[in-house]
């Protein structure tokens, strides 16, 4: 108080988004984005290409322990802090630019078991589903995904190849009884038990955006003064 | 004096795993096997997996009634031998008769022939995820809506893409159906598994607790009966 060095900034707020695959963080980001007057949005997946230590052998990493802060992605650490400062980055897959807001939002299923993201969050929100839900609706997602073809045309993968599709998700499933899920199930459960909320999956988007719009306010955080 | 034979029961969700601990139980304690996919072809109408609401009542309308299981299993039980209906096997009666029958004991029909119930409380995701290993990843697919098998790789692409989806979408395999039979069966259960762990596991823990649930009852049957000499 009272400190001349002590100069007031509005620093950043970031809040990581977390959940089993399919729990509903995009479309929840998307809205509060919306909701807020657009913010910065980050998502581990886009930022793949950069993550280090992500396991080959699924099955042994879940029996030793499944250590979550193996995995490192330093460029998304990186950009976050960027961010932060008040510098604008690029997203490395969609090449967009993501401009500094007074709110980032990071869509990340390893929550705060990184230490590399630890000092970088300030809340975190765990959105809740059951497992077999994110299952169907992975599953489905990937059953009416599409593709670019070469003249830029958009297509459904299950009308132009149907027989890839079915092998490429028969694998997936495979992969799931063999280690995937109990490793969804693990990181889940200690990410879950760090967060600051944990919301249900299950309820409509906009009931969702309301329960982390009304979790904000109640932290009285001074960029999203003034706001409305 | 006629030999006390035992319905044992293995329920839960399509994928939990019952028919494999079914065969593995029966071989384990030499017993006899039974399915009810085995008998579901004899139903005049197929569920009605998406009316949720109503499956209660369902359970116990005509179109859920098997007859021909509890009458089949009347007959096991007083040691005689039945034709299975599908294949048209002969099956000769133990003295253990394990029944696959994912309601339990809430079919009125057949429920009260049933000495001990076997929950099999797999994680659902599991289940499902084993359901689409056993429909795509096996070496036949079954065409839709019928019992041909066809090699994998000669079914047609499309249709199976729309077996797929109707895995998902609650028509093939409906979480909603198996989450509201689950909670009816585990009312009246003897025993909740969760189906993880190798079957060799699973199959002796289901013994083993029979065995006592079976020693239980006949003690409580002979202090009864010492009681009423008293």
């Amino acid at each position: 108080m009272g400190d001349p060095n002590n100069v007031v900034e509005m620093k950043s707020i970031v809040v990581v988004l977390t959940g089993n695959p399919a729990s509903g963080k995009s479309t929840l980001a998307e809205h509060l984005s919306e909701e807020l007057g657009g913010l910065a949005v980050l998502k581990f997946d886009d930022y793949f290409d950069s993550l280090q230590g992500w396991p080959n052998d699924m099955r042994t990493w879940v029996n030793e322990g499944a250590e979550i802060d193996e995995w490192k992605n330093f460029r998304l650490t990186r950009d976050i802090v960027s961010l932060i400062n008040g510098t604008s980055i690029l997203n490395p897959t969609t090449k967009k630019n993501i401009n500094p807001s007074p709110i980032i939002l990071v869509e990340d299923p390893s929550g705060r078991e990184r230490s590399e993201m630890v000092e970088l969050i300030d809340y975190l929100i765990f959105i809740e589903i059951p497992n077999e839900i994110s299952l169907i609706r992975s599953l489905t997602r990937w059953l009416n995904s599409e593709k670019v073809k070469k003249d830029g045309k958009r297509v459904k993968k299950r009308d132009e190849d149907p027989e890839e599709l079915l092998k490429n998700m028969m694998e997936f499933v495979g992969l799931y009884l063999e280690s995937y899920r109990d490793m969804y199930v693990i990181v889940c459960d200690k990410v879950k038990k760090k967060a600051d909320l944990i919301i249900d999956g299950l309820k409509e988007p906009k009931v969702l955006v309301q329960e982390v719009l009304q979790f904000l306010k109640e932290q009285n955080i001074e960029s999203l003064e003034g706001e409305k | 004096m006629i030999r006390k034979r035992y319905a044992i029961v293995i329920a839960g969700a399509s994928g939990c795993g019952k028919t494999a601990l079914v065969k593995k139980i029966a071989e384990n304690i030499r017993g006899t096997a039974l399915f009810y996919d085995n008998y579901s072809h004899l139903l005049k109408n197929k569920p009605l997996v998406d009316d949720s609401d109503n499956l209660e009542s369902q359970m116990n309308q005509k179109h859920y009634i098997l007859s021909r299981l509890a009458e089949d299993l009347k007959l096991l039980l007083a040691g005689e031998t039945i034709i299975e209906p599908l294949t048209g096997e002969e099956i000769r009666p133990r003295k253990y008769i394990i029944v696959e029958d994912p309601h339990g004991r809430e079919r009125h029909d057949i429920g009260h022939l049933y000495d001990y119930v076997v929950l099999e409380d797999t994680p659902l995701e599991i289940c499902l995820a084993r359901v689409l290993m056993r429909v795509f990843g096996g070496k036949y697919f079954m065409k839709e809506g019928t019992r041909e098998l066809i090699a994998q790789e000669k079914a047609d692409p499309k249709e199976k893409i729309t077996v797929f989806e109707k895995h998902l979408n609650g028509q093939y395999w409906s979480r909603e159906n198996y989450i509201i039979v689950n909670n009816y069966v585990r009312k009246n259960a003897d025993l909740i598994i969760d189906g993880l762990g190798s079957i060799e596991d699973i199959a002796e823990l289901v013994i083993r607790k029979f065995k006592k649930f079976k020693t239980s009852i006949t003690t409580k049957k002979m202090k009864g009966e010492s009681k009423s000499l008293l």
